[in-house]
């Protein structure tokens, strides 16, 4: 291969890998090792077969699919046990009726700022369809929402 | 600090916040490839890594990636290889062993032996003929000729004076049957001959204009170069008549038939139109030494 077509190998990593990564890891059941081998897989075999592929192909839709492909391989040589989310003990901890804390619980929600508990008030206060609805209110996708969730999560835990 | 402080980071599963994430890509995925947001689904993606606290690992230079892709075109190949190598090892023994096989079974190579099983018909191994010399019984000399025996004698004269300069004295008719004497008189029309490796072949046709008979004579060094007959069978009658110890096979398809019969090792093929098969085994019964 020549230095421009390595060159051009090496963009398409740089541009794909932590995308490709992130599908494996989720298909995976949030497995990193495995993940990790299964994207490197995923563009040995893209590079295998890079120069029969078309110039218009898509790349990306290519690389999804072979990732589908190499996640079944591993799962079918390497089954895993699935947890249900009922059976998870972090859930059946969590009251089944509860409110968004009332003030009593304002020293350590005091370290938010406003948007913060707007945003955990909106995730508290609403189950998956409606928190879509509030996320959009707020100008952001369902992950958006749960990624800051889960940083002002990580903010609280910080300071307790 | 309060109980309650320790609680609210708690009450924000992340498990939940996965699964309703997990349920959104799934919704996703479950959608045709030509639908799919891609952009949407690594946004999903890129959530679900950060709330399971993990980390998108460095990518690996592209050299690594293209040395194994590199290493794995190469075992592909060695496996292609392989497995023709194995593939063409294992016909070439079946082969062998059926060859093997048809040698001892048929005392011919399988390409012979499966030539010969598909053409319909079946083959005269001509050389297994028993040779016998024509004993006839000794009759009671008679003055009378008959018209078949005198157009015979008219016949073989003529190819006999033809054979004997290439030195071959072959069998000759005496007699034509009825339905060939009685039908007008037979003319040569053609005669031809021709010197093989291992044979000299003679070709008369004669015909009285309705009726014509083509008589071949191959005229074999010795028994053993008699060659096999085939005989394509699928329309053809076939009769089968021993005179004096030797077989004289007849074919007939429609107006047409064939007489095939041995003399040590001289083959007579005598091929018909609008004769019978009798009356061409009947000709052929004739044939005896020429006295010249």
């Amino acid at each position: 291969m020549t230095l421009i077509e390595q060159e051009a190998c090496n963009k398409i990593i740089q541009t794909y890998y932590k995308e490709i990564y992130s599908y494996c890891f989720v298909k995976l059941n949030y497995r990193h090792h495995s993940a990790e081998d299964c994207t490197q897989d995923v563009f040995v075999i893209f590079f295998q077969k890079y120069e029969k592929l078309d110039t218009t192909d898509n790349i990306r839709l290519w690389l999804y699919r072979t990732a589908d492909n190499v996640i079944k391989a591993h799962l079918r040589k390497n089954p895993t046990t699935d947890v249900s989310i009922e059976d998870n003990p972090e859930v059946m901890d969590i009251p089944a009726e509860s409110s968004f804390p009332d003030d009593s619980a304002d020293s350590q929600l005091d370290i938010l700022t406003d948007e913060e508990r707007k945003l955990l008030e909106a995730y508290y206060d609403t189950d998956y369809g409606q928190r879509s609805a509030a996320a959009k209110k707020m100008g952001l996708s369902l992950a958006a929402m749960y990624q800051r969730v889960h940083k002002i999560k990580n903010k609280l835990r910080r300071n307790r | 600090m309060k109980e309650t402080d320790l609680n609210i980071a708690d009450m924000f599963s992340d498990e939940i916040m996965l699964s309703d994430l997990r349920q959104l890509l799934d919704e996703e995925m479950s959608k045709s490839e030509k639908e799919r947001d891609y952009d949407a689904i690594k946004e999903i993606t890129a959530a679900m890594v950060e709330l399971a606290d993990d980390h998108v690992p460095e990518p690996p230079p592209a050299e690594t990636i293209l040395g194994k892709a590199a290493e794995k075109k190469r075992q592909k190949f060695g496996m292609t290889v392989r497995r023709w190598a194995t593939a063409l090892s294992a016909c070439f023994i079946a082969v062998f062993a059926l060859n093997c096989y048809t040698l001892v079974t048929y005392g011919e190579n399988i390409i012979e032996a499966v030539l010969k099983r598909t053409r319909s018909g079946f083959t005269l191994d001509l050389s297994a003929e028993p040779s016998t010399p024509v004993t006839t019984e000794p009759t009671e000399p008679s003055n009378e000729i008959t018209k078949g025996q005198e157009m015979a004698q008219q016949m073989a004269k003529v190819m006999g004076e033809y054979c004997w300069k290439k030195a071959v004295y072959p069998y000759l008719p005496t007699e034509l049957p009825e339905e060939m004497a009685y039908n007008g008189v037979f003319e040569l029309e053609e005669q031809h001959y021709e010197a093989l490796e291992d044979s000299k072949d003679f070709s008369f046709t004669f015909t009285n204009g309705e009726q014509y008979i083509r008589i071949n004579i191959e005229k074999y060094k010795s028994p053993k170069n008699l060659p096999e007959v085939c005989i394509p069978s699928d329309n053809y009658e076939v009769a089968d008549e021993v005179v004096n110890g030797t077989h004289i096979y007849a074919f007939t398809n429609g107006p047409r038939v064939t007489a095939v019969f041995t003399r040590y090792s001289t083959v007579y093929t005598l091929s018909a139109y609008n004769i019978s098969a009798d009356g061409i085994i009947k000709l052929a019964e004739s044939f005896m030494p020429y006295e010249r």
